[in-house]
This record gives C-alpha cells, sequence and structure tokens, in this order.
C-alpha cells in the first residue's frame, strides 16, 4: 500500500467562512446588526498562507482503550467510539501559517479593536479551512466527524506524534510550545475515520 | 590540510546528502531518532558517512541534527559518539571534511512562540561545546526563522572559531517561514561573517533553481545547495521522495553553471544522488563568488541597499523635545513607541531610527523592549541610535537583521568600542566627521577623519561598504558657511565612493519655517551625492523633495511612485475636509478614530479641555457602552469606539495643564506569567484609556515580581490581571499573594474567560469583571472612594 503525504496550499479564497462561527468568535449574537466588513480582516487575509499536510493510515484497535492512527497507540474511548466500523483513517495538520500570527501579534500592539476582530475571523478561517482540507481528502468516500488531540479522552500530549507523522514541522513550519500548544496558532490537527465500505 | 575557507573559493566541492531515509533503509525503525544510532550501532553511521564520502562527497554531516540538551540528558555522549563516526570515515582521506551539523531546535522564539533569545543561544552553545572543535566546520542547517539562525550563529562565534556555513528552508514565496528573503539572509548572515551559506530541504532542487540567482547576485562568500529529492511520499510506512537521482543531477548542474558552488542533498537523498550529481557537475568550470560591493541592511523580512535611490531614515523615534514621548516612556508605554514606527513607515521611511535614551530610564532595558516591539510591528530595517555602547549592544544582539548602528565618530574611543561590536552581531555603521579636536570647519578635513575612520574599521574587517559617512549639517542660523561645507563634504565622499548619511533637518535650528530651509537643503544634498537622509517623513516638503528627485534622476520607472504620492497627499487633503464635517461625539459613537482625532483638535480651539471629554467624549463613550450592556451593541462596536475615543484623548491630554490631568487615575494591567493570551488585556486597555485613566500594560507573561515593581514604582493602587488557561490561574493566585503581603492597600480585579466570581473569590482577588465595561465600572468605582 502507498500512502502519500498529501502536501498543498489552499488559496484563501477557497476558504469558506462560517458567518454563525464568526458572530459567535465577536461574542455577538446570532444574526447580530453588525456589519462584518472590517478592513483589518481584509489585511488578515493577506497574511494567510494556508497549507495542509495528511497521511491516510490503517486503523488498528489495541487492547480494551487503544487506538492506533499511525502515530503509535493511544488510549480513548472518545476516540474509539468515534473511529468504530472504520478500517483507514486521514490524519492531517492544517495551519494558516505563521504570516498570520506576525498580523495578529503586531494588531495586539497597535489597535485592541482590530486585534479581536482579525482574531476571531482567524480562528474562523482555521475552522473553514480544516473544512477545505476534510473536503479535499475525503473526495467521496464516507467519513466521521473530525477528531482532535485534546478533544474528549484524547490526550494532548499525543500531538507531538501527531505533527511528526504528517512532518508538519518541516512542511508546515508547525512546532509545538512547552504547554503543547501549537505555533502558528491558528492550526489545527486532527483524525478523520473513513468507514469501511 | 589547507583549511576550507580557502579550499571552498577554488573548487566545488560537494556535502553528503540524507541520513533518515537512507538509515531507514539500514533498518532504523520508522519513528526512531537518527542520532541514538550514534552510540547503539555507529558502525552503520560510520558506514553512511564512507557510502557518501566514496560517491565523491567532500564534506560530511554529523548525525547530531536533532540533538540538544533540551531533548537528551545524553546529548554530550550523543555528539561525541557522533564525531567518532565522522572521524574514523574520513580517516585517512584526502579533501574529506567534516561538518558539525545543528538543526533548529523545533521550538518558535518570543514573541510567536515560548522560546527566549537567550534560552535558544544557550541550547546551541552546549552543542558547540560538547562538540569541542572535532569538526572542520560548523553546519546550521534546515532554519526556517532568520532569528534563530542568528542565535545558533552567535552561539558558533562565542564558543568556536570553528569556520561556519548556513543553509535555510526557503518555501514556495521564495521565503523563510518567518518571512526573510534570500537578500535579507544574504545581508545578515555575512554580516555575521560566515564563510559560506544557501538553502537546503524544502520541496526539491526545482523549486530551488529560481532562487540561486538571488544568491548570486548578492552574496561575497560560497553559496551552498541541498536539496531534497522532491516531494515526500510515505510508502510501506516508510517516507521516500518523488525525483530520482538522475533528475536530481540534472537540476544540480543547471545550479552549478549559475554558481552554485558547495553542491549536496538533503531528505530522501542517497550516496548514489550525490554519485550522480557528482558525475555531472565535475566537468563544469567552478566560478568563484565574486565580491559584491553593495552597502546593505536589512530587517526581517527584507533587505535594503543603500545605493542610487535615496534611502529615507525616519527620525521621529526619539525623545528629545518631545515632552509626550518622554512621558510614554517613563510609564513603559510601548504602544506609543510602535505607534510613531507604524505611521513613520507608512508616511514611506525605509529604515526607522531608534532612540529611547532618557537620563532617568534604564536605556539597555528600553532599547531592546523598543527594538522588539519596533521589529512585531514593521518590517523595514533599524538604525540602532544610542551614544551608550552597552546600549547599542543589547540592541546589536537581539536584532532580528543586519542592522544599521548610529554612530562611532573619529575618536580612538569610539572606534574601539563600537567597531568590536559591529564585527560580532554585524551591521552597518553611521560614521560621524568628528574627533577629538570636534568638528571641522572644512570639508576636506571632514573627508579626512572619514577617511581615518574606514581604515581604522578595516583593521577589525569591517569594509568600506558598511560605513556610512555622516559629515554632519550645522545650523546655518550661526554661520551662513555650514551649508555650503556639509554640501562640499558630500560631493567629495561621493567621489570617492563612500556612502553618506545626514541628519538633514539641524541645518535650520533656530530658524522659522524650518521646513523650507530644509527641503531646499535636502535637494542640494541628494544632487551633490547623498544617499541616506535621517529626516521627518511628516514634513510635506522633504518628502515632495525625495519623491520629485527620484522622477529627475531616473528612478522612478514609469514615475509610478511619484504618480501614487501624489494621489495619495490629494486624497489625504480630501479626507482632512470630510472628517472635519463629522462631530466629536458622532465620530466615537460609530468608531471612526481619524475623525475623532481630527473633531477633537478643531473643538479644542473653542472648547476647554476638561469640557471637551465631559460634554463630548464620556456622553458618546456612556451611549455606546449603556447599548453594549443592553446587548444592543456588540464588543467590535465598543473597541473601535473605545480607540476612537482613546485617540481624541490623546489630543485633550496634550493640551491639558498638568495639574488637570488625568495622572493619578492610575491602573497596573498585566496578564499573568505563563499566559501569552493578551486579547482580553488588550481590551480592557483600551476601555480604560478610552475613560481617561493611565494604563500602565506590563505586557503578557508577567511575572509576580515584576506586578509588583509596577505597582511601587508608579505609585498605583489599582491591579489588572487576566489570564485566559487554566493553567495560568495558580500564576494569578500567586501574583495577588505576592501584593497582599507587599502592598496591603492595593485593590485587585481579575477577569479572562476562565474566571468567574467564585473562582475570583477563591483567590481573594477584590472584582471580578465580567466583561469589557465592568472594569471601566470598577476602576471608576474604586477611584470615586
Amino acid at each position: 500500500m502507498i500512502y502519500p503525504i498529501d502536501y498543498r496550499v489552499i488559496p484563501v479564497s477557497e476558504l469558506e467562512l462560517n458567518k454563525n462561527e464568526v458572530f459567535a468568535r465577536l461574542q455577538a449574537s446570532r444574526g447580530a446588526d453588525l456589519s462584518l466588513d472590517f478592513e483589518c480582516v481584509k489585511e488578515l487575509e493577506k497574511n494567510i498562507l494556508c497549507k495542509y499536510s495528511a497521511v491516510r493510515v490503517p486503523l488498528k484497535f489495541e487492547g480494551v482503550k487503544g487506538v492506533n492512527c499511525g502515530f503509535g497507540t493511544v488510549e480513548s474511548e472518545n476516540l474509539r467510539k468515534n473511529l468504530s466500523g472504520c478500517g483507514e483513517v486521514f490524519v492531517f495538520a492544517v495551519t494558516l501559517g505563521v504570516g498570520v500570527d506576525r498580523f495578529l501579534n503586531k494588531l495586539s500592539l497597535t489597535s485592541p479593536a482590530n486585534h479581536f476582530i482579525a482574531d476571531a475571523f482567524a480562528s474562523a478561517y482555521a475552522e473553514s479551512a480544516a473544512d477545505k482540507a476534510e473536503e479535499i481528502m475525503k473526495g467521496s468516500l464516507k467519513c466521521r466527524p473530525r477528531f482532535s488531540p485534546g478533544y474528549g479522552d484524547l490526550a494532548l500530549s499525543c500531538q507531538k506524534n501527531v505533527l511528526e507523522l504528517v512532518n508538519a514541522q518541516r512542511l508546515l513550519g508547525v512546532s509545538l510550545n512547552k504547554s503543547l500548544l501549537m505555533t502558528p496558532t491558528k492550526t489545527i490537527t486532527a483524525i478523520v475515520g473513513i468507514e469501511n465500505d | 590540510m589547507t583549511e576550507i575557507t580557502e579550499i571552498i573559493k577554488t573548487e566545488r566541492l560537494y556535502f553528503d546528502g540524507g541520513t533518515g531515509t537512507v538509515l531507514q533503509s539500514m533498518g532504523l525503525p520508522a519513528g526512531t531518532a537518527p542520532e541514538i544510532w550514534n552510540l547503539t550501532n555507529p558502525e552503520k553511521i560510520t558506514a553512511l558517512h564512507r557510502a557518501y564520502l566514496d560517491a565523491g562527497a567532500n564534506i560530511i554531516k554529523t548525525n547530531t541534527f536533532g540533538v540538544n540538551c533540551e531533548k537528551y540528558e545524553n546529548y554530550e555522549a550523543l555528539i561525541s559518539a557522533a564525531l567518532d563516526c565522522a572521524e574514523s570515515a574520513v580517516n585517512g582521506r584526502e579533501n574529506a571534511f567534516i561538518a558539525f551539523d545543528m538543526g533548529p531546535t523545533g521550538r518558535l522564539l518570543k514573541p510567536l512562540g515560548d522560546l527566549d533569545f537567550e534560552e535558544a543561544v544557550a541550547l546551541f552553545a552546549s552543542n558547540i561545546k560538547a562538540m569541542a572543535d572535532r569538526a572542520d566546520l560548523i553546519l546550521i542547517e534546515t532554519m526556517n526563522d532568520s532569528l534563530e539562525t542568528k542565535e545558533a550563529v552567535l552561539a558558533a562565534k562565542e564558543n568556536s572559531n570553528l569556520p561556519i556555513f548556513v543553509t535555510n528552508v526557503y518555501d514556495e514565496s521564495g521565503k523563510l517561514m518567518t518571512g526573510a528573503s534570500p537578500e535579507a539572509m544574504v545581508a545578515m548572515l555575512e554580516s555575521l561573517g560566515v564563510a559560506a551559506l544557501g538553502m537546503n530541504c524544502s520541496l526539491g532542487p526545482d523549486k530551488m533553481l529560481n532562487l540561486v540567482p538571488r544568491f548570486t547576485e548578492n552574496a561575497s562568500v560560497p553559496i551552498i545547495v541541498n536539496p531534497n529529492a522532491g516531494l515526500p511520499v510515505v510508502i510501506d510506512g516508510k517516507t521516500v521522495f518523488n525525483t530520482d537521482g538522475e533528475t536530481f543531477a540534472d537540476y544540480m548542474a543547471k545550479m552549478a553553471e549559475m554558481g552554485a558552488c558547495i553542491l549536496g542533498g538533503c531528505c530522501g537523498t542517497t550516496p548514489d544522488y550525490i554519485a550522480k550529481t557528482v558525475a555531472k557537475t565535475e566537468k563544469i568550470p567552478y566560478s568563484a563568488p565574486e565580491y559584491k560591493n553593495k552597502t546593505v541592511v536589512s530587517s526581517c523580512t527584507h533587505a535594503v541597499e543603500v545605493g542610487d535611490s535615496p534611502v529615507l531614515i525616519g527620525e521621529r523615534i526619539n525623545p528629545t523635545g518631545k515632552p509626550r514621548f518622554k512621558e510614554a516612556l517613563r510609564s513603559g508605554d510601548m504602544n506609543y513607541v510602535v505607534n510613531e514606527a507604524v505611521k513613520q513607515v507608512e508616511a514611506g521611511v525605509h529604515i526607522l531610527d531608534v532612540n529611547v535614551g532618557l537620563p532617568e530610564i534604564d536605556e539597555k532595558i528600553m532599547m531592546k523592549n523598543a527594538v522588539e516591539a519596533v521589529q512585531t510591528v514593521t518590517d523595514v530595517p533599524l538604525q540602532l541610535d544610542s551614544n551608550n555602547p552597552a546600549v547599542l549592544e543589547n540592541a546589536m544582539r537581539i536584532y532580528n537583521g543586519k542592522p544599521l548602528v548610529n554612530s562611532v565618530n573619529g575618536e580612538a574611543e569610539s572606534m574601539r568600542r563600537i567597531f568590536p561590536l559591529v564585527k560580532k552581531y554585524g551591521g552597518a555603521v553611521i560614521a560621524l566627521t568628528m574627533d577629538n579636536s570636534g568638528i571641522p570647519e572644512t570639508a576636506e578635513k571632514r573627508v579626512e577623519i572619514a577617511e581615518k575612520i574606514i581604515g581604522v574599521a578595516a583593521e577589525y574587517g569591517i569594509g568600506k561598504k558598511d560605513i556610512i559617512v555622516d559629515p554632519l549639517a550645522l545650523t546655518v542660523s550661526s554661520n551662513q558657511q555650514n551649508a555650503l561645507v556639509t554640501l562640499e563634504a558630500v560631493r567629495l565622499l561621493g567621489e570617492k565612493g563612500i556612502k553618506i548619511s545626514l541628519g538633514v533637518s539641524n541645518i535650520s535650528f533656530g530658524l522659522p519655517k524650518r521646513e523650507i530651509i530644509n527641503s531646499t537643503f535636502f535637494a542640494n544634498a541628494l544632487e551633490r551625492g547623498l544617499n541616506c537622509a535621517i529626516m521627518n517623513p511628516f514634513a510635506q516638503g522633504m518628502m515632495d523633495v525625495y519623491h520629485s528627485f527620484k522622477v529627475l534622476h531616473g528612478l522612478d520607472a514609469a514615475c509610478a511612485d511619484y504618480i501614487n504620492y501624489a494621489n495619495s497627499t490629494a486624497e489625504t487633503v480630501e479626507k482632512s475636509a470630510k472628517n472635519e464635517e463629522i462631530t466629536l461625539h458622532k465620530a466615537v459613537l460609530k468608531g471612526m478614530k481619524e475623525s475623532a482625532v481630527s473633531a477633537a483638535k478643531e473643538l479644542l480651539k473653542g472648547v476647554e479641555p476638561l469640557e471637551v471629554i465631559n460634554s463630548h467624549i464620556i456622553p458618546a463613550l456612556n451611549e455606546i457602552g449603556g447599548a453594549f450592556e443592553a446587548k444592543k451593541a456588540f464588543l467590535p462596536q465598543l473597541l473601535m469606539s473605545a480607540e476612537a475615543a482613546s485617540g481624541a484623548f490623546e489630543e485633550v491630554k496634550a493640551r491639558m495643564p498638568k495639574t488637570d490631568s488625568e495622572k493619578g487615575r492610575g491602573v497596573v494591567l498585566a496578564t499573568v506569567k505563563g499566559d501569552i493570551h493578551d486579547i482580553g488585556k488588550n481590551i480592557v486597555k483600551v476601555m480604560l484609556e478610552s475613560y481617561g485613566f493611565t494604563v500602565y500594560d506590563l505586557g503578557r507573561d508577567v511575572a509576580p515580581e515584576a506586578v509588583l515593581a509596577a505597582v511601587e514604582n508608579f505609585n498605583c493602587k489599582l491591579v489588572g490581571l487576566s489570564a485566559l488557561m487554566t493553567t495560568t490561574v495558580p500564576a494569578m493566585a500567586e501574583t495577588i499573594k505576592l501584593l497582599r503581603e507587599n502592598q496591603p492597600d492595593v485593590k485587585i480585579m481579575v477577569g479572562g474567560a476562565v474566571l468567574n466570581q467564585e473562582y475570583s473569590d477563591m483567590i481573594s482577588a477584590d472584582y471580578y469583571g465580567v466583561d469589557a465595561m465592568a472594569s471601566v465600572r470598577i476602576a471608576e468605582d474604586f477611584y470615586k472612594n
């Protein structure tokens, strides 16, 4: 079996923002009377360099709680449940790139209002980037909802192995800090179960 | 044996190729770090080196890429074993060299990540010390951050005399992950004194091809190219690459023809790739790199050449004669500094001068903080400006790029102190034509001093191209010959091929309407060959001269820059006319900052400052605040209004008698130790400022001791602390405890996503701020009592 690392750049024009997600992150109620036409968001979009890398690997259930998605065995009942009925998984990392962090950092020193707004949009963009990456990977395959390290009982400590599996440091420039948080900050890793035919 | 630094000037050498993938084919299990084998399977590591040497490589990389003292307790043993393997492989061979290999730390530097500058230098330094000069050179490779690259080079320079080679990873856009261009990296690395530089890893030789000219056109040292074997794919759980040896070697031959000097491979390449590369390139004549006589400085992203087109150096980050700036420095208000920086860059400067010297502050710390902050918000190179060499050293060390240093002069003591810093940290330096006898009265004598400085710099190994001479503009109000002498000095220096800078506005000191004299003098100096002007980019006359000079000297293709400039000036006039039609109340309510500032200015012409606050700014803020509390307006709108109000407040403050100022209504704000999420804190800050409170913003990841020190320093009895992560709430409790023990009358408000009233009570805070408006209400309440 050949499992290529699928690595590609997603143009920002292909990312579709979920308006409800944006409203939630701006702490505004759904359908609030709030224009989303912010100058800083146009700047933010110029700083997005969205890339993802993914592998498709066989899935193994081990012991009572263990599950192996190609990056070693982890114990997680929630993940096992999410993946039951699957024989393979996609493991992927997607990032908006360090340019977004640089831009947000700049705003944190120059404009708290724009910082707050741009950060909210960037988080929403990261979600839509994960959606887009998933859509490209899945094609016509029937898949489970994505599951990320830190969800439920899946320990964040597996993040290091996930990033290594998809070669995220070299391909995407993603690294972990001491608290196991990823930098660039607008980065998502996840496992997507592929259902058996 | 001849030194490798001499050999690479006359012949092509070859690096080895990939390590991990080859070791996997020799049985290294996937997921096991290659360096482990230095101790457990040394014979295989030696065999790998030998295979590369047999294939024609001259330089083998020690198997130490992923080793550092943070990852491995036994890093010294791993390094020593790696060197043993390399030594036994090269033993008895001619023209075979050992490169001590250092890869990135794998962590991202502050402010984007959590790795501290000196922590990173120390990590690299431990490796260099453990290597104990048992190699022929140090190879710093696969670096995707310019600052981390500099840290590794500094660690190498501070702990070894071996030649340093550096290769970075450029992405599809031709930049490092953190944004640096090849030109910026060449400027910084050559200035730091590396012996060879180039690129490695990345996406394969085809992608690197286009970047080669950008190195050969700018670098004076040999260029290294070590690409991957194309894109990685995983076969049966093992990573392999999609460019075969033959194709790889064809690309390498093209790059050799383009002037790449040292060739090798990275991920996925094998001894076969290197053998094919050697075979296809050994007959291609070697072209040694030529010396490039370019004066260049760089930022963390790009290089600026001091050449034919005039370079503008913004002078506004300097407290001299600016009371508001001095106040900002005393209260540690970095926002003021960064806003000055951003505005000047928007106005079109190419370099920013940074001077934060004030007698009553610690200039060393302030300069470092200012450089970090300005480099966060802008991407132009900086001119580090201080008359204290210790301040300069602190800033040059952490500066991301190749700085311009302001300044050295003809005094022996000045040169003795400044040149070693330039040699160590890299940089170009402004040389003032004065010495112990003062400033000479004639142009010829000033040129003499310039030549003396250039001569002494050469003794330190600093080239003429890195000395930019300032022949000093002195005011014509004291002596009308002054301008003529300076202009003649500019002409003479230009004739000698020396680069020239001037602090232009000094020429008119003491005269009315200085801009008229300044801009005319500027035009004259440019005509005589001035390269850089330290100037005020908000002076339209100066900018007019700059743009028209470029057009008239054929330096502005199709007059495009000029046309842009002319259009933008027209737009500004139109905009300010529009702004005047909007009332201050409306501008604040709608969150229009520019309009609020101009409306406040207009209003202040006829209305008392306090009246502007109480009858215009506060009512508008209360209106939007009320709407927010009633959920009729939302946080983005509230924040935009607060920023507009803060802008207006700045105008009011500038006109308020000191006794009326809001001093005394202060709040110390900090995001607690371990927490780097500062959005909430910044929101509170802008809200408080919009209501006229003085905020002492300590930033994020702030130690409890620093909060206490600020409370004592500023004699401020209200503190706001924020935390976003549950893991950092203990740090908040610790800060509160320390404050209670030392400053019992201090009141503390807390806020942040993970907090609630109950939690706040538990850590014995005085107030819990549920949202941005709450902090304002709390502060008002506190100061009412």
